[in-house]
């Protein structure tokens, strides 16, 4: 069977991540999110120094506590899990000089950009899916039983969130000089994105951060996936615009 | 195909103030192995980039196997292979996973790539490494596999970006062998500025200066346009009066000394021919060696850069 030249570059794309281990580091760090957050949140009270002279009253972790963190873990750890990832999806390859020589192939520069959204994009979902289901697992072990449709749930809004930096990473990859430049640049432009509607209370709901805080209601059946959908629907625009935008911008640089 | 395998009209690329190329036109034909000669910075691997759809032109066209360059059907790039200047591999693949994926891009599926990839590896002599990570790889290995991945497709045309740049001699004599031994195969458009492979590889010749071509055609035409044959001699002992008694001959032309030796340029060679050994004779010396010799590439291209160097101080004097 003929191959695409999308498919040879997804599967380049795949085996990168395999051998270079960004594929396990990731898959591991989504597990120790999900181990980690109900666990801590179980034995806080153990964990805080209770001295002669300080008393310091902590009530019952509860199941919402342990959520409150696993989603907090995705706030600022995923987030820049995500810049490293996109980082040097295109800046990385330019500065290595091999993009040149795989852009003198049949391959649109689409297609490449395609690929690393893909395989990216993919493998951030599939390392939440995991650690959404063992943070499940682990908060029913320490906490007690609660249904698992709210966390389910709660995986699409806190995968687009995770989606929107990736976006945001490989736009600025496609324009930056170079890998560390577009991850400075991404982490400006995500954090500017998530505190600036949060100052404002009639924008609050539409933008990225509020993905997240709705994302911990919901895992524990406090609210639906409809609460966030105001904020999906833009953070959905927001990256098939910055994709649409990087893929111009790419097709009309030089490299 | 259809079409001249490259063709440029008025291509030109323009960087802030520096005219990177300029009005370039040219074209080549089917199955010639053709120069693309300058010094570092012509323009010459500015026009590759141009060619590949991997730099926009500010004006111009340019035409690759008779499709147009930089657009987005590239369709037409499977029938070419290129060569970059330094080129650089995914450091942590193995050469022969390179070849598969490049293999890949140009169609072939996996198992055909694979059966290909091998081939290539050992045409190249590179056999001995296919477990080997790329990362570990010579600069002359990594040019090995340059050109290993350029020939994959089995393409019509090959762009080769200064392809013995850096390679010390014998890593040179063994890529200038290989890119031989594909005469007759393909057409193959070898950018370079040194003169001197060319002129053992090439049967044609582009010359660019600043973004502009000087000259152009069969290397032999160029070498007897800008370089007529002339006499190179060796006396045993009195080059000094030799020089002299030349001097005081009309049909000597130039002349010049290098070593020991005397060289006439720009001389009527047939007088020289017939008076060369007559003033010898008379003047009592005794001759090691004559032979009709002439200009090699480099000195015709030093030549001809020169002359458009004091035409621009002309130009710009006289403006």
């Amino acid at each position: 069977m003929k191959r695409s030249s999308l498919q040879a570059l997804v599967r380049r794309d795949i085996k990168e991540e395999v051998r270079t281990y960004r594929l396990w580091v990731t898959l591991a760090i989504f597990l120790v999110f999900g181990i980690t957050a109900p666990l801590i949140m179980k034995n806080l009270p153990k964990l805080i120094p209770q001295t002669e002279m300080i008393t310091v009253i902590v009530s019952e972790p509860t199941v919402g506590d342990a959520a409150s963190q696993f989603f907090d873990y995705l706030l600022q750890m995923g987030m820049l899990l995500m810049i490293l990832l996109g980082m040097g999806c295109v800046a990385g390859e330019r500065a290595q000089g091999v993009l040149p020589l795989v852009l003198s192939k049949p391959v649109k520069r689409r297609e490449f950009l395609e690929s690393k959204v893909l395989v990216n994009g993919g493998m951030t979902a599939i390392a939440l899916a995991l650690g959404a289901a063992v943070f499940y697992g682990y908060t029913v072990l320490v906490f007690e039983y609660f249904s698992p449709v709210g966390v389910l749930q709660s995986i699409i809004p806190a995968a687009l969130f995770l989606l929107l930096v990736l976006a945001i990473t490989i736009f600025w990859s496609v324009l930056a000089p170079s890998s560390i430049a577009a991850a400075g640049l991404a982490f400006l432009s995500a954090i500017i994105i998530l505190v600036v509607p949060s100052l404002f209370p009639a924008i609050k709901r539409y933008g990225p951060s509020y993905l997240l805080e709705s994302s911990k209601a919901i895992a524990i059946g406090e609210k639906g996936l409809a609460d966030p959908l105001a904020a999906m629907l833009v953070a959905t625009g927001l990256i098939i615009i910055l994709l649409i935008a990087a893929v111009y911008l790419f097709e009309s640089r030089d490299i | 195909m259809t079409g001249k395998p490259i063709e440029c009209v008025a291509l030109t690329k323009i960087y802030g103030d520096l005219a990177a190329v300029s009005d370039l036109s040219f074209d080549i034909e089917p199955g010639t192995i053709t120069g693309f000669v300058g010094h570092n910075g012509a323009g010459k691997t500015t026009t590759l980039r141009m060619l590949l759809g991997l730099a926009h032109p500010t004006s111009g066209e340019a035409f690759l196997l008779g499709k147009p360059c930089g657009t987005k059907d590239r369709s037409h790039l499977a029938g070419v292979g290129y060569l970059p200047e330094a080129p650089a591999f995914y450091k942590w693949m193995k050469p022969w996973e390179f070849l598969v994926f490049v293999g890949n891009t140009l169609g072939l599926d996996y198992k055909e790539a694979k059966a290909k990839a091998l081939e290539m590896l050992e045409l190249f002599g590179l056999g001995h490494k296919i477990t080997h990570r790329i990362q570990g790889f010579s600069k002359g290995e990594r040019q090995r596999l340059g050109l290993a991945q350029a020939m994959i497709g089995d393409p019509e045309l090959l762009l080769l970006d200064e392809p013995t740049s850096g390679l010390d001699p014998i890593g040179r004599h063994e890529l200038i062998t290989m890119i031989s031994n594909l005469r007759g195969e393909l057409t193959i458009f070898l950018s370079s500025h040194l003169l001197v492979d060319i002129e053992k590889v090439c049967d044609h010749v582009i010359m660019i200066r600043k973004g502009k071509m000087i000259e152009s055609g069969p290397l032999h035409q160029v070498i007897d346009r800008h370089s007529p044959f002339g006499f190179t001699i060796q006396v045993q002992e009195g080059q000094g009066s030799l020089v002299r008694a030349l001097e005081a001959e009309e049909w000597a032309g130039e002349i010049s000394t290098d070593g020991e030796r005397v060289r006439l340029r720009n001389c009527d060679v047939e007088e020289g021919g017939r008076e060369i050994p007559r003033v010898v004779a008379e003047l009592g010396l005794s001759m090691v060696m004559m032979e009709m010799t002439r200009d090699s590439l480099q000195e015709v291209y030093l030549e001809l850069a020169e002359e458009k160097d004091e035409a621009e101080l002309f130009t710009s004097l006289g403006a």
